[in-house]
């Protein structure tokens, strides 16, 4: 039997209105040391890896791994019937064909329950080599979300080219360019509002506009996002859900055509 | 078109690809279905074709692939493999085949529905006046009533058409037979019309009084009847309400009136009862006892009651003879029409008309026309004797049937009046012999009894095909034969032709036979048919509807022509006896015409003309047929031998003075006869030419080269038949005659196949054409294409296969025969989500390797084989898992399958289910074609290994190319190019994630979506390839085990439960099986798991034989792969062989303890 519940609803919530974008359905891996999703996108060009510790949880018991298949669309469906302090535990069998979601209301007086078939879907795991980045830049969610949104505006995929001095974003397009450069904190007072660069050498990557704003979806889940980037690896997107775990995007650069002939 | 039913089978592992993820991927674009598509009409949305559509529909579809960044590579098919070739034209053949049935059925339908409604009209009406005259046949028709009554019902608006044309000849025979029939059309007409008639029209006025008389009281029956059915005439508002009623009511009145001056104009003259109730019945109201009621009521003339009980009694025994007859109710009527010559000939030359003239438009009129004659000869009819009415009557339904069948098609028709002629010459024949010996009277009887069995049998033919009802027949025929010897020989002819067993033949027997009757000297003729007879294949058919059925042939010529190759000598030596009998018949008939002798000849006089008309029709056919042609004029030809035998034949002296009177006109003019024959093959000749003119368009290549490998077969039998045939001939001027007529028709024949050869190139240069505009346009775009030396689709597998494409985009499943690895289906669809399947999927999910993917298409059927008729793609994988093959020997399976087969089906463990559903099977000679299985792993292929290289698009050149092909503006050809210009100037390339981390991929199971059957096979089918190599384990370890029987046994008795025995195979140390034991959750796991092994060893212990060296080593694989098999094999459940299976557990773990 698994079973997990969590105090508040509203971080699985964000959870899923973070990977939504991404993801139509997934598969959810339960073991003993808790929730592991690594799904990818339907062009497989991106993958969302998302990990929510066991001890994150109020309760959790997982007496046998479980692999779920879910659909996403109605688990946020499911999700938004719950009130963001409500309590929610994920219920289900050994070997099941549903998974049971229970919401229950601070006060306890109002107890929901919400079943959900699984679906059958194909299992792929990435082995996700251990890598050595480059570069990693630690900046405050927001502005990652804004930049993606703006540049995305004029072209489809936004360079980001990482140096010491700083970090920058540029997109071309039709009606011209956009550049935006944000240089490294000298000294901030909280660490999640700095930009924070780690490099060892630059880096220069195009991306697909269309996935970085997924991916600033997970901006509520966390102030601070991690990017990682080394040249001809996938960008890793990197955002803290609390203390309970977190969610990691990959994405596929675009590389020139002529490298590849 | 691939392998049947392989997409539908393997539909569950395709995998919805989104195009994005297509990108930069090399895909093999296998062109060869587009060109199919063009070829069968390339259209555009409102369904006119235009020019270069093929064209504008290949940019379309290039521009869609490098809007998605794929790099494609188009393959053209080169050429047609023989096998495909040939496999196209079987199914064609098939096809042909299936529809000529078809129509056969539905006629068959139809006249079955006529005779229902016949019977069932009798029997109403008959039931209660006339059981004892009815009750010795009554069965004999409810039994065929019964057995019509299945296909009746859902026939019924076919009927309308018959029913007119049964109208439109009634009022000269006017019969109650025929009445009858009408009533269904009347039901389907009346009850819509009845209460819509108005009676205040003049043409209502001007209807005959008694007409007027009978719709009226049927208005005012029916009133009340369906009140219900014209609510919807009741206003909507309540203020009209009370105005719908008064003018209801004046209606009424009115039709009251108008009844009151029908009556009085009427007087007492001509309405009957049984008009009325003959009117009643046909709307649908059963005039039975209630109706007895009515019918005094309405009507006071007593007399005429009693008039309606006796037609009745007639009527009953007439129609339940009626109701026997079948199609041969014509001869029967021919028959009777000897009995009264007069009626005969009259109704002979009317079934010519309708023939003709059975088209005709329904006529309300004719139809009370018809009702009024009707009751006139019903009160003729109880005037006559029995005897003369019955003979009258059963004319006239025959008269009907005929018209019946008239509504069908002008073919049938045809046929049914040369059968008919036969049959009138037989029962002429038989009429006379029968007046010589024991008089008409008794002859006639005598007659329809034996029509009558032939019918029977005739009906079960062509329903069932029965072969045994020809014994039947047969035996009719002794019986009836028994007196003369001529018959006995045609009995015996038919007898010959049981033992073929082949029912086609009928038709051409009673050809052969009418030409006993004609002339014993004929008899050496027919027995030479008869050697025939015993050569005939089933391909018969054809010839024989060909003699018969002529516009069958007209319809559909190619098909006919496929036949016709397919004939062999023999075959064809017999079509042309069949049809030359049918030749020399029309000739009899017209020389009979131009002496017109006997009083029995005046009715081949008729018959000459019909036949005259069917010579017509043949000549039409004939011509249609340019395929046949050869036939035609070699069965001229061979009349003019046939012609020139009788003549010797009649040099002995002649029996019947009718027919020899007709074989001498034969003979004194043989020479007009090939007079005739020779400008009917300068017709042929002419109109040959315009008929491949005409079908050039619709002819394609291969049909047209079938059709010279026919005439070359033809102008060979040609040779062969006609040559000995001439040597037979008495006169040398003959054979002069033939020679040069021969030579003559060889030179035909080189200018046909000459004309053909021009078609051929032209067919072949449209698709050619095609194809070089596309690669002219595949140049611009810069896209690379190769053309394949034979299929495209091998092609693309192979370029998969050395890696130079990435997939190949096609919705032919025969990819996967031919090793294709990743194909993307539904491209090109729009309506479609594009489905990528993999091979690996495939194997995966169906345990279908390649080589297993070539034997389910042997058993399906594919573009190289039609596979085998009955066996679906279900079946197929049942039969694969059910014999299994290896990797050196892929058809040993199929092999051991047929012969399995053919020995009978023997149930073998786990062959019981699949000795059911191959019932139907019918597995033809050399099964498993080993060419079939070479065409697929070996196909013809460019291997060429050379890469390809992707050019830019010449903007200018295409934009000039649009405009000049496709007559698009700048503007358009900018709309349509710029977004993909603008995708492809893009120099960046999306990589997948994949190409960075490693995937480990577990594909969903798709059980669910399978059904329980597939499920099983393809556990059987996993399970088979693992078991090969186990089964010879298991089988070696038990060997090595041997010695320690006494052991086994102990075990054997002592344990009914597996439990103790795992336990005490634990005791005695059997290493393995004790690890396995406890690797096992529980001990009851592990018992059906013991089970389940011991099963699949029963199952599978055939086979081989191996050294006892590897013993410990496969000991150690076996257990190794029980473990793995652990989930399989529960299928089975036998307790005895389960006790059995102990023993060698037991010893296999002794052994292993052992050893």
């Amino acid at each position: 039997m698994f079973e997990a519940r969590l105090a508040q609803s509203a971080i699985l919530k964000k959870v899923l209105e973070a990977v939504k974008d991404l993801l139509t359905e997934a598969t959810f891996e339960c073991s003993d040391s808790g929730i592991q999703v690594q799904a990818m996108d339907n062009a497989h060009v991106s993958l969302v890896s998302l990990n929510l510790r066991s001890d994150g949880f109020d309760k959790y018991r997982c007496d046998r791994n479980l692999s779920m298949g879910m659909n996403i669309g109605t688990m946020t469906k499911i999700l938004r019937c719950a009130s963001s302090e409500d309590t929610v535990t994920l219920r289900a069998w050994d070997n099941p064909d549903n998974i049971i979601f229970i919401f229950e209301s601070q006060n306890k007086e109002k107890l929901s329950e919400y079943e959900m078939k699984l679906i059958n879907m194909d299992q792929e795991h990435l082995g996700i080599p251990e890598t050595v980045y480059s570069c990693v830049v630690k900046m405050p969610s927001q502005e990652f979300a804004r930049i993606c949104k703006d540049l995305s505006q004029f072209g489809e995929a936004i360079t980001i080219a990482c140096s010491k001095e700083g970090i920058k974003f540029t997109a071309a397009g039709d009606y011209g360019n956009a550049n935006i450069k944000l240089a490294q904190t000298a000294e901030a007072d909280k660490e999640e509002e700095a930009v924070i660069i780690d490099m060892q050498e630059p880096v220069k990557l195009t991306f697909a506009c269309r996935y970085l704003n997924s991916f600033v979806k997970a901006t509520p889940l966390c102030a601070q996002v991690k990017l990682s980037m080394s040249g001809d690896v996938p960008l890793v997107c990197e955002y803290q859900i609390g203390d309970i775990g977190h969610i990691r995007y990959y994405l596929a650069p675009k590389i020139d055509d002529d490298e590849e002939n | 078109m691939g392998v049947i039913g392989l997409w539908r089978l393997i539909d569950a592992t395709g995998k919805p690809v989104p195009l994005e993820k297509l990108e930069g991927k090399v895909l093999a674009i296998d062109v060869s279905i587009w060109i199919h598509q063009v070829i069968q009409g390339y259209q555009d949305r409102q369904g006119n074709s235009i020019p270069n559509a093929h064209l504008i529909g290949l940019f379309n579809r290039i521009c869609k692939l490098m809007y998605f960044k794929i790099k494609p590579v188009f393959v053209f098919d080169g050429g047609v493999p023989l096998l495909k070739k040939k496999t196209t034209a079987l199914r064609r053949k098939l096809k042909s085949i299936a529809t000529c049935k078809a129509q056969k059925l539905k006629n068959d339908l139809i006249s079955n529905l006529m005779k229902y409604a016949v019977v069932k009209g009798t029997l109403d009406k008959g039931n209660e006046d006339s059981e004892n005259n009815a009750k010795p046949r009554f069965t004999d028709s409810t039994v065929i009533a019964d057995s019509s009554k299945f296909d009746d019902m859902y026939k019924l608006p076919d009927i309308v058409n018959d029913g007119k044309s049964v109208n439109s000849d009634d009022y000269q025979d006017s019969d109650e037979e025929s009445e009858l029939e009408l009533s269904p059309r009347k039901q389907a007409r009346w009850i819509g019309n009845i209460h819509n008639v108005n009676v205040n029209t003049e043409e209502f006025k001007n209807l005959p009084a008694d007409v007027r008389y009978d719709i009226l009281t049927d208005l005012k029956e029916t009133r009340k009847q369906n009140s219900w059915g014209r609510i919807h005439e009741l206003p909507a508002g309540s203020n009209n309400y009370s105005g719908f009623q008064v003018k209801r009511l004046l209606k009424r009145r009115y039709v009251q009136e108008s009844l009151e001056f029908a009556e009085k104009e009427m007087g007492g003259k001509t309405l009957t009862l049984e008009e009325l109730d003959k009117l009643l019945t046909d709307q649908g109201i059963q005039t039975t006892q209630n109706d007895e009621m009515f019918r005094i009521a309405s009507d006071s003339k007593t007399r005429v009651i009693y008039m309606k009980d006796k037609p009745p009694i007639q009527n009953n025994e007439n129609s339940n003879d009626l109701s026997n007859l079948n199609l041969n109710e014509l001869s029967e009527q021919d028959s009777h029409s000897n009995d009264k010559c007069i009626d005969s000939v009259s109704i002979k030359s009317d079934s010519s008309v309708a023939v003709i003239d059975n088209m005709n438009a329904y006529d309300f009129d004719e139809d009370w026309y018809s009702d009024e004659s009707f009751a006139e000869t019903t009160l003729n009819d109880s005037k006559l004797l029995t005897k003369n009415a019955i003979p009258k009557t059963i004319i006239n339904p025959a008269l009907s049937y005929m018209l019946e069948n008239s509504g069908l098609t002008r073919d049938q028709i045809m046929t049914i009046v040369e059968q008919s002629k036969k049959n009138k010459k037989r029962s002429d024949d038989n009429s006379s012999q029968g007046s010589s010996k024991r008089g008409k009277k008794w002859n006639s009887r005598y007659l329809r009894n034996k029509c009558k069995r032939k019918i029977l049998f005739d009906s079960s033919k062509r329903k069932a095909e029965i072969p045994n009802s020809l014994e039947s027949a047969t035996e009719s025929d002794v019986l009836d034969v028994e007196d003369s010897q001529k018959f006995n020989s045609e009995s015996q002819e038919i007898k010959s032709i049981d033992s073929n067993k082949i029912i086609t033949m009928e038709s051409s027997d009673s050809e052969s036979n009418d030409f006993i009757e004609i002339s014993e000297q004929f008899n050496t003729k027919t027995q030479q048919i008869r050697t025939h007879d015993s050569n005939k294949t089933i391909i018969m058919e054809s010839s024989d509807s060909e003699s018969n059925d002529f516009i069958e042939i007209q319809d559909v010529p190619i098909p006919e022509s496929m036949d016709s190759t397919k004939l062999k000598s023999n075959s064809i030596q017999i079509t042309i006896k069949a049809d030359e009998e049918l030749q020399d018949d029309m000739f009899a008939d017209v020389f009979s015409d131009i002496h017109n002798k006997a009083d029995v000849f005046s009715d081949i006089d008729n018959k000459a003309d019909v036949f005259n008309d069917i010579d017509i029709k043949a000549d039409i056919v004939d011509k249609s047929k340019l395929k046949l042609v050869d036939n035609q004029e070699k069965d001229i030809f061979k009349d003019n031998v046939f012609a020139k035998i009788t003549e010797g034949e009649n040099s002995i002296p002649d029996e019947e003075l009718n027919i020899t009177e007709s074989v001498i006109l034969k003979k004194a003019s043989p020479d007009v006869a090939v007079m005739e024959t020779n400008i009917k093959i300068k017709d042929d000749d002419i109109h040959k030419d315009s008929i491949v003119e005409k079908s050039e368009t619709s002819l394609i290549t291969d049909s047209s080269e079938r059709l010279k490998d026919e005439e070359l077969q033809k102008e060979h039998n040609y040779e062969t038949i006609a040559v000995p045939k001439v040597s037979t001939s008495i006169f040398p001027l003959e054979e002069k005659e033939l020679e040069s007529m021969k030579k003559r028709l060889e030179l035909d024949q080189q200018q046909i196949s000459e004309s053909l050869g021009k078609l051929e190139r032209q067919a072949t240069d449209v698709n050619d054409q095609m194809k070089i505009e596309a690669q002219e346009l595949l140049q611009l775009f810069g896209i690379p294409y190769i053309v394949a030396p034979m299929e495209a689709e091998a092609q693309c597998a192979y370029l998969e296969q050395i890696k130079l494409t990435d997939g190949t985009i096609t919705d032919d499943s025969d990819i996967w025969l031919f090793g294709g690895e990743c194909v993307y289906k539904n491209f090109f669809d729009n309506n479609k989500k594009v489905l990528q399947f993999l091979s690996s999927d495939i194997n995966h999910h169906f345990k279908l390797s390649r080589n297993e993917l070539i034997l389910l298409a042997l058993l399906v059927g594919s573009d190289y084989t039609s596979g085998l008729s009955g066996v679906g793609p279900v079946t197929a994988l049942e039969i694969l898992a059910a014999f299994p093959s290896d990797e050196k020997d892929i058809l040993r399976g199929l092999r051991a399958f047929s012969s399995w087969y053919r020995a009978g089906k023997l149930s073998a463990p786990g062959k019981a289910t699949l000795r059911n559903k191959l019932k139907n099977v019918h597995i033809e000679r050399g099964f498993p074609n080993q060419a079939i299985v070479q065409a697929y792993v070996c196909p013809l292929v460019d291997e060429s290994k050379e890469s390809f290289t992707w050019g830019k698009p010449n903007l200018i050149l295409l934009a000039d190319y649009a405009k000049k092909k496709f007559g698009w503006t700048k503007l358009k050809f900018e709309e349509i190019i710029t977004p993909v210009m603008k995708k492809v100037a893009e120099n960046k390339s999306q990589r997948g994630i994949e190409s960075y981390f490693k995937v480990q991929s577990v594909p969903k199971s798709i059980e669910t979506t399978l059904s329980k059957r597939i499920q099983l096979a393809v556990q059987q089918l996993g399970n088979k390839s693992q078991n090969i190599h186990t089964t010879d384990e298991i089988e070696k370890v038990k060997r090595t085990t041997k010695s320690s029987v006494g052991k086994g046994r102990k075990f054997k008795e002592g344990t009914k439960e597996l439990l103790p025995i795992a336990e005490i195979n634990e005791d005695e140390k059997t290493v393995e099986i004790s690890q396995e034991v406890d690797e096992q959750p529980s001990q009851g796991n592990n018992k059906i798991q013991l089970k389940k092994l011991m099963n699949a060893s029963t199952d599978i212990i055939p086979q081989k034989e191996q050294d006892k060296a590897n013993a410990l080593k496969s000991k150690l694989r076996a257990i190794e792969i029980f473990r793995k098999s652990k989930k399989g094999l529960n299928r089975i459940k036998k307790v005895k062989k389960f006790v059995k299976q102990i023993k060698d557990e037991a010893e296999l773990s002794e052994s292993s303890s052992s050893s």
